[in-house]
């Protein structure tokens, strides 16, 4: 069974303008990668690193620089503009502060029918009902659907917003950042309600986070994205137990675990300094510069972001050496994994 | 019932020396805002050198409590109580010996350096101020310790960066500076309140690991606010649990993360997500933290506790539970909580 | 509670019971103003016009109660006629700066770029001049007349309330809901009246009774200067300038209509203050 991606992202780049004429944030540069229907791709990033304005350019937010991004193998940016409108509404982008996300001067049952008023094609009673039902759906009872948005918690807030993000039945949904306003007890149940509604609605998502914990929870698929670039993407699995990208075991050894002393690791991997600017990166290969291996040749020619494994795609000169000393368990890791994932579904 | 094999593989660390006299005791302490408390009788010390987590959700009150050991908490809460520390109740101190207190003996670092560190002074000038209002230093004593301080916590080209204004600064030489202000008149207790939630996880682990590192190397003691329980794992001996203004739990802190004895902590680790238990719905604990209007009369989490039972109804106090361990639940004997092992 | 803020948008009598006591009692006083204007020929106890060269710039009477003007007219009756006129011209002005300032300050605020240039510019060009100058220049293009001269009025003030229209659409423009909007297909029309238009009204509309009380005071300075109402019709504003030639002889000429002009003025502003608790869902006592 081979579908088609549902989400093509070709050579992607996006740059923004800053004061100073002739610079530019290169917050996206160069990215490529698909995403197939119902999985879970997440796109794990520091600040700076252009995940959430990634996340912008798949639902057509942000228009590229260079590059395409293609909806089911139609470039929305070639639609006119209502074809464009109607378009967008199987695309929806969830956003990491879910007050900001609502208008305050609009009740939340009006806040999550207003997209079915735009298209207005049904009676008020049936788009009020519709409303209802996927609000009681996300676990908001009947009596807060009258409230305003500073009545309610974060937890709740969040929820009305996935429920508005319902509304228009999409076919992928791009989270940026959902749970990181919340607090952990309420963050639990806002990633079960999105891993129970992906069953029922068949969804496709695009989890863009700075947290491994929740990246590795929720997804199939893991892409490890540094100033601009997708530095490494496989199956979480796979990404969390043999990283092949420098970066990625900083990353994955950075992550404070709440486990007793005697089961941590004791040698973590601390990198040097911070993420450089957006405006000047590193030539050559982007992390050279906080990179503990890094050697003469990586600030000289770019590393590609080459495909290792079925799957497995890396940016790094020394890939395959990792991926020899990970030896047997890596090797077997991925196909395998492919299987077992398959056979859960 | 299930044993627990695995804790034969935690290290026996003594949690506090009894021979050694808590540095800074918490009694009693109750912080009320128009009627209601916000605080409820809080107990918890921290021995010399010792590194304390108080960890909790938001609205846990766990802010109010670091801010009222400095005497920084606004006026509209009425603190009651006891605040010993060294011998001295800080509750009781004239405003004068608060301040000799304050920055001297213990030190604060907040959460966003960049709204705490003065945008119009160097970052020397700011050490310096901080010097000079604690000991009879010439300015140019002043400076070279100031650049002292920068060089410890790991800036680069201290002598240079001295006179660098906050703005010039990322995120994370920031933090390091604010630290450098905190160190450097060599206090006993520093209070750290959120000091890595507004940095990236590469960032976070510098800074965790520097306070750790200068926290031995000095022998000062830490108390270290965090919603993170992964951060308090790497970086303290214990922790306390905060809900509702009350604490609940005080531990060791690998005790803790292997058995926690109260139905909130248990809570509280099951709900992260983890690795392990991928695709797997995580245990969630229903409702939300009560306002301070709504604060039930007897156990504060008894409404959201599924384990909870008619004796839940009335108040709960810190029960002593095995060495050097605390629990404010009256079933924690008979309930088998499961932590992050299982 | 909720219901009636949800209402209140759309009946006004709900909108009462949600002020404040300053805000009901402004918008009672303003009531009462209206109508007495409405009911001037009832309640009025003489005519506007009629003269008593007799018995002239009297002190108040019992026949009088606030006494007489230079011709002899009773100034109660003429301030209760005036009060029409004096209401409908800050109206009037007000209406006509916000038609003419809101969609534009919409529309440099919403699509910015060289619409946005453009519009800034002549807007702090108009701010520039002496709003009374300005509005001379153009009562004298229109034609004299009460009218006329509070379409100027008006004209003069939109640059003020598209300035603010744009601050404010600037500052929703950025707003996540609005992005979210956009994400479900909402066109650029649909965001602007159904999100931008209901969060930047509420500082408009306080902008706007402040206007009122302004517009109210700027009648009074045109007819002043003979350019507003024409004698001998009564309004605040006339009453106001007639009543500054006897300043020597009879100082409380100026009281009557002064006080009138203060009060309303003053009603406006409160009412302003109290709409914008009772409007903004996040201010409003819980």
């Amino acid at each position: 069974m081979i579908a088609a991606p549902l989400v093509s992202v070709d050579k992607l780049k996006i740059h923004f303008p800053t004061k100073r004429r002739g610079r530019t944030v290169k917050a996206v540069d160069g990215v490529t990668f698909d995403i197939e229907p119902s999985t879970t791709l997440s796109i794990i990033g520091e600040s700076g690193s252009g995940k959430s304005t990634l996340g912008r350019a798949l639902v057509c937010l942000t228009r590229p620089t260079e590059g395409t991004v293609l909806h089911d193998g139609t470039d929305p940016f070639r639609l006119g503009r209502s074809a464009l409108r109607r378009h967008r509404r199987d695309y929806q982008l969830i956003f990491q502060d879910p007050h900001a996300a609502l208008d305050p001067r609009m009740t939340i049952l009006e806040s999550v029918r207003e997209p079915l008023d735009i298209v207005g094609e049904i009676p008020k009673a049936d788009r009020n009902a519709q409303a209802h039902g996927l609000l009681e759906r996300v676990g908001i009872a009947p009596a807060l659907h009258e409230r305003y948005p500073h009545q309610l918690s974060g937890g709740q807030k969040q929820r009305v917003n996935i429920a508005r993000a319902l509304t228009t039945r999409p076919k992928v949904l791009v989270c940026d950042e959902v749970v990181a306003a919340l607090d952990v007890s309420v963050q639990a149940g806002i990633l079960n309600l999105f891993a129970d509604i992906q069953r029922d609605f068949g969804l496709t998502y695009v989890f863009i986070t700075h947290d491994l914990a929740v990246a590795a929870h929720i997804s199939d698929e893991i892409a490890v994205m540094y100033l601009g670039q997708f530095v490494e993407k496989g199956l979480a699995e796979a990404v969390q137990e043999t990283p092949l990208h420098p970066y990625t075991r900083a990353l994955l050894s950075a992550e404070p675990e709440p486990l007793p002393s005697a089961m941590r690791e004791n040698n973590r991997i601390v990198l040097k300094g911070e993420v450089p600017s957006p405006i000047t990166p590193p030539a050559a290969c982007r992390f050279h510069t906080r990179c503990p291996r890094a050697q003469a040749r990586c600030s000289k020619d770019a590393p590609d972001f080459r495909q290792l494994r079925p799957g497995r795609w890396v940016a790094c000169h020394f890939a395959e050496e990792m991926l020899e000393e990970a030896g047997e368990k890596a090797q077997a890791g991925p196909a395998e994994r492919a299987g077992q994932r398959q056979a859960c579904e | 019932m299930r044993l627990y094999p695995h804790l034969a593989l935690v290290k026996d660390v003594p949690m506090t020396n009894p021979a050694r006299p808590p540095l800074l005791e918490v009694k009693n302490v109750c912080a009320s805002l128009g009627g209601a408390d916000v605080l409820r009788n809080v107990n918890f010390s921290v021995a010399a050198g010792e590194r304390l987590g108080i960890v909790g959700e938001s609205g846990c009150g766990k802010t109010v409590m670091g801010l009222s050991i400095l005497g920084l908490a606004s006026s509209a809460f009425h603190l009651r109580g006891e605040i010993v520390f060294e011998g001295r109740n800080l509750l009781d101190l004239p405003a004068k010996a608060m301040r000799h207190v304050r920055g001297r003996e213990i030190s604060m670092i907040f959460q966003e350096p960049m709204v705490t560190l003065d945008p119009v002074f160097t970052i020397g000038e700011q050490i310096c101020e901080t010097l000079r209002t604690h000991f009879k230093l010439a300015r140019k004593e002043a400076r070279e310790q100031a650049i002292d301080a920068l060089a410890q916590v790991g800036i680069p080209a201290p002598a240079e960066r001295v006179d660098d204004y906050p703005h010039q600064l990322s995120g994370g030489m920031r933090q390091r500076a604010m630290i450098a202000i905190a160190l450097a008149c060599k206090p006993k207790l520093i209070i750290a309140d959120e000091p890595t939630t507004a940095l990236d996880v590469t960032v976070q682990a510098q800074i965790t690991n520097l306070l750790v590192e200068l926290s031995e190397k000095h022998g000062t003691a830490l108390l270290f606010i965090t919603h993170d329980l992964g951060v308090v794992a790497e970086t303290c001996d214990r922790l306390i649990t905060m809900y509702a203004g009350q604490v609940v739990e005080n531990a060791g802190i690998d005790d803790f993360l292997a058995r926690p004895l109260h139905p909130y902590s248990s809570g509280l680790l099951r709900s992260l997500p983890r690795m392990s238990k991928r695709k797997t719905a995580l245990p969630s604990i229903p409702g939300r933290v009560p306002t301070v209007a709504e604060m039930p009369a007897g156990c504060r989490f008894e409404p959201r506790c599924s384990l909870a039972q008619a004796p839940c109804k009335a108040e709960q106090s810190l029960l002593p539970a095995g060495e050097a361990r605390k629990v404010a639940c009256c079933r924690y004997d008979e309930l088998m909580l499961p932590g992050v092992l299982n | 509670m909720t219901a009636l803020v949800l209402s209140a948008a759309r009946r006004p009598v709900d909108l009462m019971i949600l002020l404040d006591w300053r805000g009901r009692l402004s918008a009672a006083f303003l009531l009462a103003m209206i109508l007495a204007g409405l009911a001037a020929p009832l309640i009025a106890p003489y005519s506007p016009t009629d003269q008593d060269l007799v018995n002239m710039l009297m002190p108040a009477t019992v026949d009088h109660p606030l006494g007489t003007d230079d011709l002899g007219r009773d100034v109660l009756s003429r301030l209760i006629y005036g009060t029409g006129a004096s209401l409908y011209a800050s109206f009037l002005a007000v209406a006509v700066a916000t038609v003419i300032g809101v969609p534009i300050g919409l529309a440099a605020g919403f699509f910015g770029g060289w619409l946005d240039d453009i519009i800034s510019r002549v807007i702090d060009a108009l701010l520039s001049f002496p709003g009374i100058v300005l509005a001379i220049g153009v009562t004298g293009a229109l034609g004299i007349g009460l009218t006329n001269a509070m379409v100027a009025v008006g004209i003069v003030f939109s640059p003020m309330v598209a300035r603010l229209a744009r601050a404010r659409t600037l500052i929703v423009r950025s707003e996540l809901y609005i992005d979210a909007a956009r994400c479900f297909g909402s066109s650029s029309y649909h965001v602007l009246r159904r999100h931008v238009l209901p969060n930047i009204l509420q500082p408009l509309l306080v902008q706007m009774t402040l206007l009122l009380a302004a517009a109210l005071l700027a009648e009074a300075s045109l007819s002043f200067l003979g350019l507003g109402v024409q004698a001998p019709a009564p309004s605040w504003g006339a009453m106001l300038a007639r009543g500054y030639t006897y300043m020597e002889i009879a100082p409380e000429q100026m009281y009557p209509p002064g006080f009138a002009i203060l009060l309303t003025a003053l009603a406006f502003n409160v009412l302003g203050e109290s709409l914008r608790v009772v409007l903004d869902p996040a201010l409003k006592a819980r």
